[in-house]
């Protein structure tokens, strides 16, 4: 499928930290794509919360001025993962096809290694079965596995809508487009703060933000190349 | 006029030590040694059993029973959680492996070294060894998320094709573990095959069956000990290397990864240190209790462990350089990051571990192994070391759980307490490594019997000016 | 009409067991029909043997080039069958193999004289061999195969050289 498109991807997201308003609905809207459980709120106070996309919330300045900033953080898909070498069967690794960071389901012996090697601490791991109570079982995306408990997860770009899209684009003998792709998060965002798209696409919307001169990437030093990159340093936030 | 110098104030003659106090200068024939070590081996009295009742129902039920509990309901019911990924179970296989370095210390290094002072003391070390990967090698399952397809770790042809990736560190530990198990397992059972010949003749029933096999027809002919000799002087400078490996592989689970205090190229040498140090102060601990419930004093005496004592001594000293290395490193050159997870090592709630750790390690040994009576009292000696070793297991808890709560991103800094199913596991180790113990010593002569006559035949007294002193001839 | 038959000696000392050799000798046995079982390793020098072994250990050597072989198989071999990337590294990346390398090499080299051992030295065996306990006691056996009529020859010189007894040893099971 995959094999007979050009691999040249670079799928990038592009997140807009002046429009993010912490509202959280990307984050919810993963859940519902990516058939993430809810863990309940005892698992929560054991620092066992579940979500891919999580909106970590920072405060700064003193009263009366306070200000919150919100930065979603969510799998970077680095292009030099430090998760990946370090799975000792594989289950992590860098798919030639996509260009994305891959975890398989069915091959993680469940070690957590490539978890305390995240550094940007982006995987969850399932410490129980995941309970879908009724009638929310109804809900689960027939394109995602439901992962049993022992499994490492972790954001996948939508890697389905991903492949959806090219198979829509190979069935009409086209090249795929900017906006043929918008993963949950993307396509939830009621402020419009997340961009995603190929990089190598010269038209596309991320190629530009690319050379926006508000980009940042998060821990750049440790030279892990993510592909996700935070548009910071606007009129919401203090240079 | 003569002057009689014994009347000077202040001049002391050195006492004449007794040198029946010593082994290899108090000789007994051969068949009364092998006698002596029979005996206990093949007394199993009620006491015995008692023992072996308590330790395996710990072991079924501590160790075996929470385990499965875990596995059915999920890792969720230890307290391991995000950040803190890798726990209590983490921190004892670590542990486990350094206590393995106890045998290959004293039996390898020593007889390397042509020590003589190893010589009743290697088999009863290198158990150690065996039965400490054996505990420790339970680990890497116990904490695996889905163990019922740990076979995905085995590289062995499959119908997928799929092969493991041996970039990563587990793979290393899988690979250099059982590269120790086993030889290690050659290494102790070369030495045990003339002695196993022994119990062979000496015995009857199930028990000679079991030492005619093992001891695969030793006959004691020149080419038979010729063949094993070189064997041994290889596989004893085959496993130095090895060991040293093993615990530096283990160390690079956290060495390799970027994370804050693991990043660390000391982390090699500091931790076979720390597994040398740990392990030799066990051997003590595990002497002294083996040398009482069996009475083996004739074999084990105040001299081996007046010298292992000095050693840990010794250890101490390079386990504290390298420690404090590993620190000053990290607390002057060190990032945002590092000074707080400094800080929270010196504040925070692990840092009573901290400052027991510190206790334990440096001023338990520091102020007391210096003194040769306390070096030689079996009290004060299963104290300290059990207390290094409890120094030992908070190190390496405190690396493995502490430092996992500090990281980059604040957001997501984390605590971490361990729950009752890990602490069971954990404890319940020690009762499994003590029950395959005293199982074996009832069924492996732990003295090397041959060894210690070897060495009574080459030790002699001579005079030597104004004193007897002793002699060693050297064999080959 | 004359076959062999062996005799076996038992010794207390090492210096005694060295004299029979000597007498034995004398009487024209040759170093390959007398043997000695010992509870100790006494080296062959204080018998006054001789013997060339071999000069380099070769099963060491043989198993350490198989578990190099296996290291490479696993390191390279198995990238080159199903190559999968991590890290965003080469598939054959060296400094990873080394350790591999090395713990296999070891492995092997530990194994192949370990093996070696076992071959050469003919274990395990549970045949009948000749064998007497008291060698695990201290004592020294000499047996040797000769002429059977120079027996009354023989058990004389072991006599004189001061054996414990002199007899004609059964194989029995060890």
């Amino acid at each position: 499928m995959s094999e007979t498109q050009s691999n040249s991807h670079r799928w990038t997201m592009v997140i807009d930290l002046d429009r993010c308003t912490g509202c959280q609905a990307c984050v919810v809207a993963c859940h519902a794509e990516n058939n993430v459980p809810v863990v309940g709120s005892v698992e929560v106070t054991m620092s066992r919360s579940q979500h891919w996309l999580r909106i970590e919330r920072y405060w700064e300045g003193e009263y009366p001025d306070i200000q919150a900033r919100f930065i979603p953080v969510l799998c970077q898909q680095c292009q030099r993962a430090p998760c990946e070498p370090v799975c000792p069967v594989f289950a992590t690794y860098h798919s030639d096809a996509e260009n994305l960071n891959i975890q398989a389901y069915n091959r993680c012996v469940g070690t957590r290694y490539c978890a305390n090697n995240c550094p940007y601490l982006a995987r969850m791991f399932n410490w129980f079965n995941p309970y879908f109570p009724e009638p929310l079982n109804q809900q689960l995306n027939p394109d995602v596995t439901v992962r049993s408990r022992g499994v490492m997860e972790k954001c996948t770009f939508c890697v389905q809508r991903i492949n959806k899209a090219e198979d829509l684009a190979s069935a009409e003998a086209r090249p795929m487009r900017d906006g043929d792709v918008a993963p949950a998060c993307a396509e939830s965002c009621p402020a419009g703060a997340i961009i995603f798209g190929d990089l190598h696409d010269p038209n596309g919307r991320v190629a530009k933000l690319a050379l926006d001169r508000r980009g940042v990437v998060l821990l750049e030093d440790l030279g892990t190349e993510p592909s996700v990159l935070y548009l910071k340093g606007g009129a919401s936030h203090a240079a | 006029m003569q002057l009689d110098i014994s009347r000077l104030r202040g001049v002391r003659w050195p006492q004449e030590d007794n040198p029946k106090e010593r082994l290899m200068l108090d000789p007994l024939p051969q068949d009364e040694q092998n006698r002596m070590m029979m005996q206990p081996m093949l007394r199993t009295g009620p006491g015995f059993w008692l023992t072996v009742v308590i330790l395996g129902s710990i072991v079924l039920f501590g160790l075996f029973g929470a385990w499965l509990y875990m596995v059915r309901w999920g890792m969720g019911v230890a307290g391991i959680r995000r950040p803190v990924f890798w726990g209590l179970f983490i921190a004892s296989f670590v542990f486990w492996i350094g206590i393995s370095h106890s045998g290959t210390m004293i039996s390898a290094i020593l007889r390397v070294l042509n020590a003589e002072i190893r010589r009743p003391m290697t088999r009863a070390a290198e158990l150690m060894t065996t039965f400490a990967l054996a505990c420790g090698g339970l680990y890497p399952l116990i904490h695996l998320g889905r163990v019922w397809v740990m076979y995905f770790m085995i590289p062995a042809p499959n119908q997928r094709g799929l092969w493991q990736n041996f970039q990563s560190p587990l793979m290393w530990d899988l690979l250099a573990i059982t590269t120790y198990l086993i030889g290690s397992t050659i290494y102790v059972f070369l030495p045990m095959i003339p002695d196993l010949a022994m119990a062979r003749d000496h015995t009857t029933g199930w028990r000679h069956v079991l030492y005619k096999l093992l001891s695969l027809g030793w006959r004691g002919l020149e080419y038979e000990w010729h063949y094993l000799r070189s064997a041994l002087k290889i596989c004893a400078f085959a496993i130095l290397p090895i060991a040293f490996s093993v615990h530096t592989i283990v160390s690079w689970d956290f060495a390799m990864s970027s994370h804050v205090g693991w990043h660390s190229s000391i982390l090699g040498p500091y931790f076979v240190i720390g597994a040398i140090y740990s392990g030799a102060a066990a051997v003590i601990t595990v002497l002294l209790i083996v040398r009482g419930s069996m009475k083996l004093g004739y074999f084990l005496r105040p001299e081996h462990f007046d010298f292992l004592a000095k050693l840990v001594l010794v250890f101490s000293f390079a386990w504290t350089y390298f420690y404090f290395n590993d620190y000053l490193v990290e607390w002057y050159g060190g990032d945002w990051v590092g000074r707080a997870l400094l800080t929270f090592q010196a504040r925070g709630p692990v840092a009573p571990l901290w400052y027991a750790m510190l206790f334990f390690n440096i001023v338990v040994p520091w102020s007391t192994l210096w003194n040769k009576r306390i070096r030689r009292s079996p009290v004060l000696l299963i104290l300290i070391t059990v207390g290094i070793n409890i120094g030992m297991f908070l190190e390496r808890y405190i690396i493995v759980t502490g430092f996992l709560r500090r990281n980059n991103m604040p957001f997501d800094w984390g605590v971490y307490n361990p729950r009752p199913v890990e602490l069971s596991i954990a404890a319940s180790t020690f009762a499994l490594f003590a029950l395959l113990y005293v199982v074996i010593s009832r069924i492996i002569p732990l003295i090397p019997v041959w060894e210690v006559i070897e060495g009574q035949l080459s030790h002699s007294r001579r005079r030597l000016g104004k004193v007897m002193v002793t002699s060693v001839a050297e064999w080959d | 009409m004359s076959g062999r038959m062996t005799l076996m000696g038992l010794y207390t000392d090492v210096a005694l067991t060295a004299e029979a050799l000597d007498k034995l000798r004398l009487l024209g046995l040759r170093e390959e029909d007398m043997n000695l079982m010992m509870g100790v390793p006494y080296t062959e020098k204080m018998l006054g043997r001789a013997r060339i072994w071999e000069r380099a250990p070769w099963a060491t050597i043989l198993g350490a080039l198989a578990g190099l072989g296996a290291a490479l198989a696993l390191t390279a071999g198995t990238q080159l069958l199903y190559p999968i990337r991590v890290g965003g590294r080469s598939l054959f990346t060296i400094p990873p193999s080394l350790v591999v390398i090395f713990e296999l090499t070891m492995l092997g080299l530990i194994l192949g004289t370990f093996l070696n051992m076992l071959w050469k030295d003919g274990f395990p065996s549970t045949r009948p061999q000749y064998y007497d306990h008291l060698i695990n006691h201290g004592r020294i056996a000499l047996l040797c195969t000769f002429d059977m009529r120079y027996e009354p020859d023989v058990r004389r010189a072991m006599m004189d050289a001061g054996a414990e007894r002199v007899e004609e040893p059964k194989r029995r099971p060890l």
